[in-house]
C-alpha cells in the first residue's frame, strides 16, 4: 500500500523532471549544430587500425572535410538527405 | 478461527499505516534526500525486471558500421550530455541534481552490464540500453526519446554507447562535430 502510493507520488517528481528536459531537447537545436571536426588531432593518434570502426568513423568525418575545402558536390551530397525521410530535424 | 480475526485486522491496521504515513507529510520528497535503501531497492529491482522483460525480443541490427557511429555520436552530443556528460567533463547541472542520477555513460559500469564477455550478455546490455532511450524511465529524468525519433537512430545512439567509454576527448570531437548536414548519414 505504501509503496504503490510512494510510486505514485515519484511519478509526480519524474512528472516535474521530464519537462525540464523538453527544455535541454529544444536548445539543443540551436547549439552545436554546425561544428568543424578537428581533424589535426587525428595526427597525434598512435593506434591507427584501418578496420577499427571508430577510426573509420573518424576518417570519414575528416575525408568529407576536404571535399568540403573543394566547395564541389557538397550540394549534391545535402539534397540526397533531404530526400530521405529519415525524420531528420537538424537540417534547416 | 483465530486466522480470521488475525490476518484481517493485520491488514486493515497496515492500511491505515501506510495512509497515515502518506497524509502526514513526512516522506522527503525533495532530489537532494537519497531514498532510503529498501525504497532503492524496490525500484531498482521493478525498474531492472520489467526492463528486461520488455526488452529480450528485440532484434538488434549491426552496431559496428561506421555511418552508426556518426549518426548517433552526433545525436548523442546534441542530447545526452547535458545529462550524461561527454569525454573530459565530470560534471553538470543535470548530472548532479537529479535523483535518480543520470549514470555518466562515457564510463564503463560494472553494476549495470552484466557482461563476462560473455555475448548474449553484451546483446541484452544493448537491447536494454535500446529499450531505455526510446522509452525512457519513469520517476526519473531519462525522457523517452522513441516518441520523436524513429528506432534507427536510437539504435545509431546505442552503437555509439558501447565504444563512447573507449573514446579521448579528441576522438568524440571528431565523431560527434556535425559539420554542415553530412553528420546523419547512414
Ligand atoms: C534530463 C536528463 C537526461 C537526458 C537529457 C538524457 N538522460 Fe538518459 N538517463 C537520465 C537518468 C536520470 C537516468 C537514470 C534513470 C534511473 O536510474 O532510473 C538515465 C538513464 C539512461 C540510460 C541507462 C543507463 C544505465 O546503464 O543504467 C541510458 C542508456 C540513457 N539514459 C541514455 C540516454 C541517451 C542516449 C540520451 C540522449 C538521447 C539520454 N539518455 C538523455 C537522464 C537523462
Amino acid at each position: 500500500m505504501k509503496k504503490i502510493n510512494l510510486k505514485i507520488a515519484l511519478t509526480g517528481i519524474a512528472l516535474l523532471l521530464v519537462s525540464s528536459t523538453v527544455f535541454a531537447h529544444d536548445r539543443s537545436k540551436h547549439k552545436g549544430k554546425q561544428e568543424a571536426p578537428d581533424c589535426e588531432a587525428m595526427k597525434d593518434m598512435d593506434h591507427m587500425d584501418k578496420m577499427d570502426p571508430v577510426m573509420m568513423a573518424m576518417m570519414e568525418q575528416c575525408s568529407d572535410e576536404h571535399d568540403d575545402d573543394h566547395e564541389h558536390g557538397d550540394n549534391d551530397h545535402e539534397d540526397k538527405h533531404d530526400d530521405d525521410h529519415h525524420g531528420n530535424d537538424e537540417h534547416h | 478461527m483465530k486466522c480470521k480475526i488475525i490476518i484481517p485486522s493485520t491488514l486493515a491496521l497496515a492500511a491505515i499505516a501506510g495512509l497515515s504515513f502518506l497524509y502526514s507529510g513526512l516522506y522527503p520528497m525533495g532530489a537532494d534526500v537519497p531514498h532510503t535503501k529498501l525504497t532503492y531497492w524496490v525500484l531498482e529491482t521493478l525498474r531492472e525486471r520489467s526492463i528486461a522483460r520488455a526488452s529480450s525480443k528485440l532484434q538488434i541490427p549491426d552496431l559496428n558500421s561506421p555511418a552508426m557511429l556518426l549518426a548517433g555520436g552526433a545525436d548523442y552530443n546534441d542530447m545526452c550530455t547535458s545529462c550524461h556528460l561527454k569525454p573530459g567533463q565530470q560534471k553538470s547541472d543535470m548530472s548532479q541534481g537529479l535523483y535518480p542520477q543520470p549514470p555518466n555513460l562515457t564510463k564503463d559500469t560494472d553494476d549495470h552490464d552484466h557482461s563476462h564477455g560473455d555475448n548474449s550478455d553484451i546483446d541484452q546490455a544493448a537491447r536494454r540500453q535500446f529499450w531505455i532511450i526510446k522509452h525512457g524511465i519513469k520517476a526519473s529524468g531519462m525522457p523517452a526519446w522513441g516518441l520523436t525519433h524513429d528506432d534507427e537512430r536510437i539504435w545509431a545512439m546505442v552503437a555509439f554507447l558501447k565504444k563512447l567509454p573507449q573514446l579521448t576527448e579528441q576522438q568524440y570531437q571528431i565523431i560527434t562535430a556535425r559539420k554542415g548536414n553530412s553528420g546523419m548519414q547512414h
